[in-house]
């Protein structure tokens, strides 16, 4: 249980890359789920003392604690907050934009559509307009409020944890295979329509901020980590197809612009987007980058990924979360990245499941 | 001499139409094969050139220097290049190397690769079934018997609906049309040893080592 004064000064000293140690929440589940320890072991047991540091092995007297250190506060996991959201699953942003939802029990997904879109072909051609189903914006919002209401004394609250961006919304609407050749063959109409779903995510997420009250003067995304204003988390999944160039031409100018719409956007990307790290990072208003380091054949390996991260970590703040690392591959992280900036979310499984680690 | 000045002519044309397909040219690839048929260069050259044109591609993919979102726009170059040469080739010289029958299996609807996939083999003439997303195993096993295929294949994106190939693949054997067809599949969660578990003869690391291999495994066969 650390206080959140020290998470909050941890988490604003992040923002601006000057953080003394790495934000860490891993979860060490070898023998899961009997033994569920945090990363805190690395400092000390989550369990702040009345001096102000981690209670270590050893004997725990009265005297050691102090009311004010262990009074409950908002659930924290790891370094970060444990932040209460509208079900993550649903593909709200496809769903606001009209485009039907599709439950898959075998895929154990909703799906924002079939791949094949919901606009006719020749999209370009005609003057169609982004329709927003209001039940589904109304249901998201609805849904946030109630968090607050019921959540926000023991959990922070945060906005829907899946938010699709511009390219992915266009891929729901014209079909993922026609969002590229109307790069290729209809550039213009891409970046307007690129440029008008940018505006309708924008919407959203401020719909959603504006019922979620401020905590401790900031707010918390849905990673669970605090910022001195707005936040918002922004993806773009449809990009792990496009070359670097493609990324710039069409996507960095619509996440820019959603950037700027918020104090602290944070933008999700796959281990397949590893070639756009450079691109996003250019972005001045950026926030953080997140990388979700699926293992080969997803992205890089491990050792590929070193000079990538070297290098972003020193314009941005990292967020890499990977299911699953070992001990090894965490200390080689925690050992080549600095501390500043980096903020790791992983799960150690030593035994099993191997073809989920990552191969040197 | 004259026939040497016409050769060199016809060069410089399939030259042009290689190069424009290898560098994604959608407007000057096609304009590259007008030329071609208006100078009465044979169909089956410019396909030659198109297909020249392609293994830059591909080298320029597995050097990742291309990325998906070029294969994906090759594929529809190359589609509708076939659909300005088809009327000047003579009836039987458009020859089918293979039938193929592709899918996405139950439970997963990403099919970029997949696509990808269809549309490379389709436009080198395959005759290509494309069963869509989210397809039961029923309807692959269906599909084996109606089309009677060389090759069926499989993708997946989601490690959850990897094992759907494997009932595909037991749905087959209950069939009695395992042995009729090769089953390669395809898609990130997978390896070569995972594959060969779940019961499939080869393994495609992505899509343009798919379409290679399928054009090898047709061609043996």
């Amino acid at each position: 249980m650390r206080s959140v004064e020290d998470l909050i000064e941890l988490h604003r000293a992040w923002w601006k890359l000057e953080n003394e140690r790495p934000m860490l929440n891993i979860t060490y589940r070898e023998n899961f789920p009997w033994m569920w320890l945090q990363s805190d072991h690395m400092l000390g047991m989550e369990l702040i003392l009345k001096d102000g540091s981690l209670a270590k092995d050893g004997p725990l007297t009265p005297d050691m604690l102090s009311p004010e250190k262990i009074h409950p506060t908002p659930f924290t996991h790891g370094d970060l907050f444990l932040p209460v959201m509208p079900f993550g699953k649903i593909p709200w942003l496809e769903a606001i934009c009209g485009v039907t939802p599709q439950v898959s029990v075998k895929g154990n997904s909703i799906w924002g559509g079939f791949g094949e879109g919901i606009w006719p072909e020749g999209w370009w051609e005609r003057d169609i307009e982004v329709k927003i189903n209001k039940d589904w914006l109304n249901l998201l919002v609805e849904t946030t409020k109630y968090c607050v209401e019921k959540f926000s004394d023991n959990f922070t609250i945060a906005q829907t944890s899946i938010m699709r961006g511009p390219v992915d919304i266009m891929g729901a609407l014209v079909g993922d295979k026609n969002v590229i050749i109307s790069m290729y063959r209809h550039p213009e109409e891409t970046v307007r329509l690129l440029d008008k779903l940018a505006d309708v995510c924008i919407m959203v997420m401020k719909a959603q901020n504006n019922v979620i009250p401020s905590f401790r003067g900031g707010h918390v995304n849905c990673w669970g980590i605090w910022a001195p204003g707005t936040v918002t988390r922004n993806q773009e999944d449809g990009a792990a197809y496009l070359s670097p160039a493609f990324y710039k031409k069409f996507l960095q100018p619509v996440d820019r612009k959603i950037a700027q719409a918020f104090d602290y956007m944070a933008i999700h990307f796959h281990a397949a987007h590893y070639v756009h790290g450079d691109a996003v990072t250019d972005i001045k208003e950026l926030g953080a980058l997140q990388y979700s380091l699926e293992p080969p054949p997803y992205g890089p390996t491990l050792k590929e990924w070193m000079p990538i991260l070297k290098r972003l970590i020193r314009k941005k703040p990292l967020i890499l979360q990977a299911h699953y690392l070992t001990r090894e591959q965490i200390n080689t992280l925690l050992k080549e990245l600095p501390p500043q900036g980096l903020c790791l979310e992983t799960y150690v499984q030593e035994a099993g499941e191997s073809h989920y680690v990552y191969r040197e | 001499m004259e026939r040497v000045v016409r050769k060199m002519a016809d060069e410089e044309i399939l030259k042009k139409l290689t190069d424009a397909m290898a560098s994604i040219d959608y407007d000057g690839t096609l304009k590259a094969c007008r030329e071609a048929m208006s100078k009465g260069i044979p169909p089956a050259k410019v396909v030659g050139a198109l297909s020249e044109g392609m293994q830059i591609i591909g080298d320029k993919f597995e050097t990742k220097e291309y990325f998906l979102s070029e294969l994906i726009m090759a594929g529809e170059i190359m589609k509708e290049a076939q659909e300005t040469l088809k009327p000047h080739f003579k009836a039987g010289q458009i020859k089918v190397p293979g039938k193929v029958v592709m899918g996405t299996v139950e439970g997963d609807l990403h099919d970029i690769g997949k696509n990808i996939v269809v549309s490379l083999l389709s436009s080198a003439g395959y005759e290509v079934t494309d069963l869509g997303v989210n397809v039961p195993a029923q309807k692959f096993v269906e599909a084996v018997r109606k089309v009677k295929p060389d090759i069926l294949g499989m993708s997946a994106l989601l490690r959850a609906t990897v094992p759907e190939m494997g009932n595909v693949i037991d749905g087959l054997k209950k069939a009695g049309l395992r042995q009729k067809v090769k089953i390669i599949v395809g898609g990130l969660p997978l390896n070569a040893e995972y594959a060969k578990k779940l019961g499939a003869d080869y393994y495609a690391e992505d899509a343009w080592k798919g379409v290679e291999l399928i054009r090898k495994v047709v061609e043996k066969s």
